[in-house]
């Protein structure tokens, strides 16, 4: 086993082999380190490089197409005027000017001193006098010596005027010349702007040097002792093209963004961006910079639209953000869906219940309705927002014999017969004509809902109603939605007796064909009405109801204020087989709420017919429920001017508002069955700026009824239904409206504006030859025999107490940039008056003429208030 | 050869292709029923009622004597490829005569001028519905008053009065030269189309669009008929 020892001594033996072997490998070792550091480390070398022969051939073409619509005939002449301009500075003309200036400067100065000189001896000479008349005996050497300077000061003074003049005319003559050359100069400089610009950006690109690009957040994030901690953030090392609008079509990572406004207002050169994206900002490699390359990094990049969850960081009281439509609209999904109602959900406590109040569903439908409804809501209306909660034909029972129980003991009656027939055709008619079908989908007329986008509506939907209430019910709820029910959101639309009952008799049309089975019911039974309250109290339908007995039930499930950070860990998958990520769990759950049951787990969440694009949403706004907060000065403040907007917000978001009216860049859905903008309900982001307070509070309070004559808009068939607001809700939509448009409340007497004397008879004669009243009626009536286009705008007699002066003066400058797709024409396009003689021409004087003009229109003879 | 040389013979092929371009020709012819013209009620401005001696009628459906289609567009839609054409600088005209928009249809070039005139003593004003061009709402209070209007993108729009709401009149907005409206014998004529493959297209307000394939051979035009039917 043991061979042989080699004979040759240790000394004598040779091991140069082994060691040039492994001083190879040591070599080879070195050399990969440096390699390995140099070049495979640092892949985003590779990256700049080929972002640099990018950029430079996308920022070349820029400027050969410069170089194209360069005027080359104009560049020829001026530069060639320049380099006359130039020449022309070295004409003798020239020359003997500048030497003729340097010489009387030089002239001048020497003047100015003899001057000075004489004064100081003048100065001596008056003192001495001086002191010898005080002495009591004056001094006529002095006296002389004083008048022989003041007549040698004189005439330094007159060669001083003199050769100024002399070289102010030849300083003129200079300045003629450098004048000429610094208006060549500019010219070119113009002409060539945009050669230049390229062509410093084709420099700046080539010769870019290959650097890691940082940003440090110094104080935006906190460690665990809540002291500043640094986020260093190297992505633009990478995405270097971000700010460059030439990169827009190129692949990434070298791609502008898509939202330059936004990142007008969030500076990545300052913000970073991992603050929105997320991410490991110190990484270099786009694995582990974008997460999928490091599991345990706990921000992988948000991908889609997940990156939307990022604005809640800093403006998380906020419903709205312009800017961020797919944030703002996640938001209204939570708030439509009525999630708070068993959610805890931050800044969505105080909202009212979704769901209309059941205290007295007895007198408004039958039992057996309720039961099947109780059973599976989609099955009578597969677009209501009321979710399924998969209860048993027992349970069902159960819960409609406590709710028929509890509300047939409410006193509330209609009087029988009070509905006594109607038209039809007639009704058919006005519920598509008054608005109804904005919140209401009736059989084949969905395109309101369509246009939405949502899978859900936003009231009842009328396909069966006929089978649901009796004709009775109908004709008191429409002519009073309130009498039934104080707190529903249906406002009335103050139809008359007659209309009432030509809607309910439409209505009442409009039956179930279907015919489900009956259950027969057992509903009186004492036990089974009290396994009716638990059930109702366990799956906490009082969330979204008003239900007696239950009025200060707590929310049944988990607050979701941090769920965005829950772990993958704290998600019971039950016994399917998708992956274990944060986003595949939530997605299935809002799938279907019960996926994740299994036979030893119950789940009670009812289950949601959330469309995919909802789905998305819901999970975005969950995703950014969380408690990471950057330092203060990063978060937009929340002060009383953002308060008071969300508070309004939040009742605009309740009555609806967005349903009819385009608000925040929201809604008008009912522009889907209004074929002509001009006669959707109007635009009313810039309500606070245009309307009056008072006149705004008048008309929420009691809206105009269509055909009286204080109606604004006559040729409008939808009606602005009456919400019966209480006179807090007007206050804080009146403030809603204010904040939007940047104003304050504040009292301010409307009544005193006075017009200018001077304007006002201009005022009249411009509107008359405008013809303004061709379309607004301005009282006086007509003459008689005076035919009239009188509903094609509203009545100026009424613009003096509804609008704001400043607002007239914005809205004749450009009507349509007020109220897109208004049918008012703008009399000044681009600023400019066509009347050239009237004013001088000056259209901002002419319509503020006829702002006075038109708010003297509607003043009765001076009141007292303005005379006093 | 030097650059002008160049220039010169670049000129020569450009002449050369269009030497071998044809017309193409055609007819809209109109079979069915037509609904009957709705006479237009001018009573809300005396000063349009006025004008006109005669009843008048909606220019909606006009279908000519010898059974044609008046006011259609027609166009080529597709086969230009990426060919760029300057605009004329002729400007075409469109007037308010009478409380009617003349022409009622009316193709023009992007970057061609069009001066909207009132030649009426009344009050209009344009609204334009365009969608892809920036909408325009212009009043012009006194006869004899001019606008001038550019379009930077092709599309077919609609144009109102807002004052007299029975005026109406559409404006086709092309990236090339080839256009052409029927009149009243219901032809048309795209002239001098680079000999190719083309797919012309037939607008009309009422009736909507048909396209029809058609080939320019490199000497001699081609001949496109379309056929509109009333319900």
């Amino acid at each position: 086993m043991f061979t042989k020892r080699s004979p040759r001594p240790i000394e004598e033996r040779n091991y140069s082999v082994y060691y040039i072997v492994f001083a190879g490998f040591l070599f080879l070792g070195t050399m990969w380190a440096v390699v390995d550091e140099v070049v495979t480390r640092r892949p985003w070398k590779d990256v700049q490089k080929d972002y640099q022969v990018l950029a430079t051939r996308k920022m070349s073409e820029q400027y050969d197409q410069a170089v194209a619509e360069l005027d080359s005939s104009a560049l020829v002449e001026l530069s060639a005027r320049l380099a006359a301009s130039q020449d022309s500075m070295s004409s003798p003309v020239y020359a003997a000017a500048l030497a003729g200036y340097d010489g009387v400067r030089e002239s001048l100065a020497k003047e100015n001193r003899r001057y000075q000189f004489a004064k100081s001896r003048g100065d001596e000479a008056y003192y001495f006098y001086k002191k010898s008349l005080h002495e009591g005996e004056e001094n006529p050497k002095e006296k002389e010596r004083l008048a022989g300077d003041e007549s040698e000061m004189a005439s330094h003074q007159a060669a001083i005027s003199t050769l100024e003049k002399e070289r102010d005319s030849l300083l003129a003559v200079l300045n003629r010349y450098r004048a000429e050359v610094r208006k060549n100069q500019s010219a070119l400089t113009d002409l060539r702007k945009k050669t230049d610009k390229w062509d410093a950006k084709v420099k700046k690109a080539e010769g870019a040097p290959i650097e890691i690009k940082q940003v440090m957040l110094v104080d935006y994030d906190k460690n665990p002792f809540n002291d500043a901690k640094a986020r260093i953030d190297r992505c633009q090392t990478c995405h270097q093209g971000w700010n460059e609008d030439v990169m827009e079509d190129v692949p990434q990572p070298y791609r502008r963004h898509p939202l330059p406004a936004l990142l007008a207002l969030h500076k990545p050169e300052i913000m970073g961006c991992t603050t929105c994206h997320r991410g490991q900002g110190t990484a270099l490699t786009a694995a582990t910079a974008h997460g999928e390359g490091d599991p345990f990094w706990e921000n992988p990049l948000l991908k889609g639209i997940d990156v939307w969850a990022s604005c809640t960081t800093c403006h998380e009281n906020q419903s709205h953000l312009d800017g961020a439509p797919v944030y703002s609209s996640a938001r209204r999904t939570i708030i439509e869906s009525g999630c708070f109602g068993c959610h805890e959900i931050k800044g969505y406590t105080d909202l009212q219940r979704i769901g209309p109040e059941l205290g007295k569903i007895a007198h408004k439908t039958d039992p057996q309705w309720i039961f099947r409804w109780v059973r599976n809501p989609k099955e009578y209306n597969p677009h209501t927002r009321m979710p399924n909660f998969r209860f048993s034909d027992d349970q069902a029972e159960a819960i409609t014999a406590y709710l028929v129980d509890v509300s047939s003991r409410a006193p509330f009656t209609i009087a029988h017969g009070a509905y006594a027939g109607g038209n039809a055709a007639k009704g058919k008619e006005l519920v598509e004509s008054v608005g109804c079908l904005a919140c209401h989908s009736i059989g084949e007329q969905t395109k309101v809902r369509e246009l939405r986008g949502s899978s859900y509506d936003m009231a009842p939907e009328l396909t069966r109603v006929g089978s649901k209430v009796t004709p009775d019910w109908i004709y008191d709820w429409v002519r009073n939605p309130r009498h039934y029910n104080p707190t529903t959101k249906m406002p009335n639309l103050r139809l008359t007796d007659g209309e009432a009952r030509d809607v309910t008799s439409y209505l009442s049309t409009l039956k179930d064909g279907r015919a489900p089975g009956e259950k027969i019911l057992d509903l009186g039974t004492a036990a089974t009405i009290k396994r009716g309250e638990g059930l109702i109290r366990e799956y906490g339908c009082s969330g979204c109801h008003l239900i007696p007995g239950m009025e200060k039930e707590s929310r049944v499930s988990v607050s979701l204020s941090n769920f965005g950070r829950k772990r993958v860990e704290e998600m019971d998958f039950g016994d399917t087989k998708i992956p274990h990520t944060w986003q595949e769990w939530v997605s299935a759950k809002l799938k279907n709420s019960r996926a994740f049951q299994t036979d030893r787990i119950v789940q009670k969440m009812p289950v949601f017919s959330f469309s995919d694009d909802e789905i998305a949403r819901v999970r975005l706004f969950l995703l950014s429920q969380t408690k990471d907060q950057p330092d203060a000065r990063y978060i937009q403040a929340f002060d009383a001017k953002q308060q008071q907007i969300e508070t309004g917000r939040k009742i605009a978001y309740q009555y609806n508002c967005q349903q009819c009216h385009q608000l925040e860049n929201e809604g008008r859905f009912i522009s889907a069955i209004i074929d002509d903008p001009a006669f959707l309900p109007p635009i009313i982001t810039g309500e606070g700026k245009k309307v009056q307070e008072p006149w705004l509070h008048d008309f929420l309070k009691n809206p105009s009824v269509a055909g009286s004559p204080n109606t604004i808009r006559p040729w409008l068939k939808t009606r602005m239904p009456t919400f019966s607001l209480t006179d807090a809700e007007i206050s804080a939509l009146t403030k809603y409206f204010l904040g939007l448009s940047n104003q304050e409340l504040e009292l301010r007497d409307y009544r005193a504006f006075q017009p200018d004397p001077v304007l006002l008879p201009v005022g009249k004669s411009i509107f008359t030859d405008f013809q303004c009243i061709k379309c607004h009626p301005s009282g006086p009536p007509p003459r008689p025999g005076e035919a009239t286009t009188s509903d094609l705008a509203p009545n100026l007699t009424k613009a003096r107490d509804r609008l704001k002066p400043e607002w007239i003066v914005e809205w004749l400058a450009d009507p349509n940039k007020l109220q897109e797709g208004t049918r008012m024409p703008t009399f000044f396009p681009d600023g400019q008056s066509p009347l050239p003689d009237v004013l001088g021409g000056d259209a901002r004087r002419q319509i503020t003429a006829i702002r006075d003009y038109v708010v003297s229109i509607g003043q009765p003879a001076r009141s007292q208030v303005s005379t006093r | 050869m030097n650059c002008r040389s160049v220039a010169v013979a670049a000129l020569l092929i450009a002449c050369a292709g269009v030497a071998t371009a044809g017309d193409v020709t055609g007819k809209v012819s109109f079979s069915g029923n037509a609904p009957k013209p709705a006479r237009i009620m001018m009573n809300a401005d005396p000063v349009c009622v006025k004008q006109h001696k005669t009843p008048v009628v909606g220019e909606e459906v006009v279908v000519n004597p010898n059974g044609t289609l008046k006011n259609v567009l027609i166009y080529v839609k597709e086969g230009l490829g990426s060919r760029k054409f300057d605009p004329p600088a002729a400007k075409l005209e469109f007037e308010q005569k009478g409380c009617q928009y003349t022409p009622h249809v009316l193709g023009i070039q992007v970057g061609q001028e069009l001066e909207i005139v009132n030649g009426d003593p009344t009050l209009h004003n344009v609204h334009s519905l365009s969608k892809e061009n920036a909408q325009f709402n212009v009043a012009q209070p006194k006869q004899g008053m001019k606008l001038t209007k550019k379009f930077d993108k092709p599309e077919v729009f609609k144009v109102k009065c807002e004052v007299h709401t029975w005026m109406s009149a559409y404006i086709g907005v092309f990236s090339h030269p080839y256009f052409a409206v029927t009149a009243d014998d219901g032809s048309f004529r795209l002239k001098n189309l680079p000999a190719g493959d083309y797919t012309i297209e037939a607008w009309h307000e009422k009736y909507g669009t048909q396209t029809m394939k058609v080939k320019v051979a490199a000497s001699g035009g081609a001949t496109a008929d379309f056929k509109y039917e009333g319900k």
